[in-house]
């Protein structure tokens, strides 16, 4: 029955023996033990098969009909597929002076705060490597933000950024500079570096733990013969510390860059995009257009062309960056 | 100088050449205190807006507005309780627990399952698999949304408590298996070896010996996961339609949109100490194997 379904493809491979025992109704008899090899297969079958189904119904299901639902036009959560407009939704993304602007700001989170993020995770890793005491205690302080919700960042930073009882705005009247006050998260030139500056503030701690594990596993007698030739720390760090750390950087690089272009939740909490769509990014785009205009089609869109963004851009930082490994 | 050497133990001889050009280790000292000064300027940075969120929700709105540094002259409790009331934070905490605990406890172990075929056995089309599971680490969230809705829909499941357990955990099943897949390798194969030949089957193998070794693997991609699942807010939007089915991030992110309205703003610092003040009390508990775990998570790969 299941060769007449699959055709005889499926014979030599890893399923077969769960199709016969399928066919011949049962577990074979006590008088005829099953090989090793067939125990394996079934083993092998049994054991992918759970996690193969939830990942593939929940994630690469959706995944895959997202693509198809964003060629058509698709209006409401009516349960009937709009009519098929081929790729005119994604036609229409590039016209959309608010999709440009979307991913105009995931360019700038690109950027920004990831360079910012890095450069300050490098220097806290080389403090720490270069033998600092209660680095285990800094690290420790220095990761927690990583472990709170965007949701709790985002109420946070909205109090600490807010215009009348904003911490920022209060310390500015309190050392007299009053006049500094600003609604940061209300003008559309301030808003993205006031996002940045959030993200660099959750992220630094997490990054840096990340290199001071790299950079435990350089020998120290490396650093004691550049101490005695004479080399100083910064020529230490260049010479030493980053071609050794570099496969983990190309890791960090990446997550990061993964991270700058999915954000959503930090920002939905913080603005949902305003003021005026000047912090909108494509999460929120993909968001709003969804389940805020019901334009579903078009949202689908603009989320396949943001999971090609990411698709390229993991590809491109990997190969960019993948030099020769250097061993010590 | 005892303890010292105890902080930096290295080999013997780079002790004594230590001691011997003392004064550097003195200008290294000095050196030192810039670095103290960018490290504490930064701890401050981290700490004070949390102590600063604390303590603010046990002030009045008055207080607030009047000073925004000032402490609570007595501490209003009623912030919490209406905090509390108004988003339901006790169904929002159980439901919380029950999406993080129930999907981590199934993605763990399916995916260690799949994780220990993966790693230990050879079959066709093992790499294939392998990589199908690894492409889910690098799918963003938001490409799947509204196909996730629709599907969730079409499965009868918008109004139940198992579709954001399901989606959960589908999301946290490659991370494990990805994971996983790399930590079993480094157990000796020599052991499950000596297993077999003492008569014990595969699946004895597993349960006896690669989950029991695995451990600490097992732990590191549960934290993460269940951190993941614990904070996200995304599909709690676009699944959790109905008041009992919110998550705790969900509840407090609607605590604080319905504020505008009334300006009861201490109150919404209340609902955001709610959610910090259990991580917290876990983060230091389990700082270790958090810290480690998110270590292995992101370099094992």
């Amino acid at each position: 029955m299941v060769d007449r379904i699959l055709g005889d493809g499926w014979k030599g491979s890893i399923v077969s023996p769960l199709f016969r025992i399928l066919e011949e109704g049962g577990l074979p008899k006590g008088n005829e033990p099953m090989s090793r090899r067939t125990e394996d297969r079934i083993l092998i079958v049994l054991f992918l098969a759970p996690a193969a189904l939830l990942y593939t119904l929940f994630v690469v299901y959706p995944g895959l009909d997202a693509f198809f639902v964003s060629l058509f036009e698709w209006r409401g959560m009516d349960p009937q597929l709009g009519p098929f407009v081929g790729l005119h939704n994604f036609i229409h993304f590039f016209e959309d002076p608010n999709a440009q602007q979307a991913v105009w700001h995931n360019l700038y989170l690109l950027v920004v705060p990831t360079l910012l993020t890095l450069v300050l995770a490098l220097l806290f890793a080389e403090m720490i490597r270069a033998r600092i005491k209660g680095g285990a205690f800094f690290q420790t302080v220095f990761f927690f933000p990583n472990v709170l919700s965007m949701v709790v960042v985002g109420i946070l930073w909205g109090f600490i950024l807010a215009p009348t009882f904003g911490l920022v705005n209060g310390f500015l009247r309190l050392v007299n500079l009053g006049q500094l006050a600003q609604p940061w998260l209300g003008i559309p030139g301030l808003v993205m570096p006031s996002i940045s500056a959030v993200l660099v503030w959750m992220a630094a701690g997490y990054y840096m733990v990340l290199l001071v594990s790299a950079m435990k596993n350089i020998p120290h007698e490396l650093y004691e013969l550049a101490d005695l030739e004479g080399a100083n720390g910064w020529q230490q760090f260049w010479g030493i510390t980053l071609p050794l750390v570099w496969d983990v950087l190309r890791v960090v690089i990446t997550l990061l860059i993964l991270g700058a272009i999915q954000q959503f939740a930090l920002i939905w909490v913080l603005t949902e995009g305003g003021p005026n769509g000047a912090s909108e990014v494509m999460g929120t785009f993909v968001y709003k257009n969804a389940f805020r205009y019901q334009n579903i089609g078009y949202g689908n869109a603009a989320a396949v062309i943001m999971f090609l963004i990411v698709f390229a851009l993991s590809i491109f930082v990997f190969r960019w960056m993948a030099r020769e490994t250097v061993e010590y | 100088m005892a303890q010292n050497s105890q902080l930096f133990p290295s080999a013997p001889g780079i002790v004594s050449r230590r001691r011997v050009f003392s004064f550097r280790r003195v200008r290294r000292q000095i050196r030192s205190i810039p670095v103290y000064l960018v490290f504490v300027i930064w701890a401050v940075a981290v700490v004070f807006p949390l102590v600063w969120m604390f303590y603010t929700s046990l002030k009045t709105n008055r207080e607030l507005y009047a000073s925004v540094w000032g402490l609570p002259a007595l501490p209003q409790i009623g912030n919490y309780i209406r905090a509390w009331t108004q988003g339901d934070l006790g169904v929002a905490i159980l439901n919380s627990l029950f999406y993080s605990i129930g999907s981590v406890g199934l993605s763990s172990l399916t995916g260690a399952m799949a994780a220990y075929v993966l790693s230990r056995f050879r079959f066709a089309g093992r790499l294939s698999i392998f990589y199908y599971f690894m492409a889910g680490v690098f799918i963003p969230c938001s490409l799947t949304i509204i196909p996730t809705f629709l599907l969730m829909r079409d499965l009868h499941l918008i109004n139940s408590h198992f579709g954001l357990l399901l989606v959960y955990t589908g999301w946290n099943v490659p991370f494990a298996v990805f994971v996983l897949n790399g930590y079993f390798k480094t157990i000796p194969s020599e052991l499950m070896d000596a297993a077999a030949i003492d008569g014990c089957s595969r699946f004895a193998v597993f349960w006896r010996i690669v989950l029991p070794l695995g451990r600490s693997g097992i732990v590191a991609v549960s934290i993460l996961n269940f951190l993941w699942v614990w904070n996200d807010l995304l599909f709690a939007l676009v699944l959790a339609r109905s008041d009992i089915l919110k998550p705790l991030p969900l509840a407090v992110d609607t605590v604080k949109t319905t504020t505008y309205l009334s300006g009861d703003w201490v109150m919404v610092f209340a609902a955001a100490s709610v959610m910090t003040i259990p991580l917290l009390i876990g983060y230091i508990l389990l700082q270790r194997q958090i810290v480690e775990g998110a270590t292995i998570g992101a370099l094992k790969g």
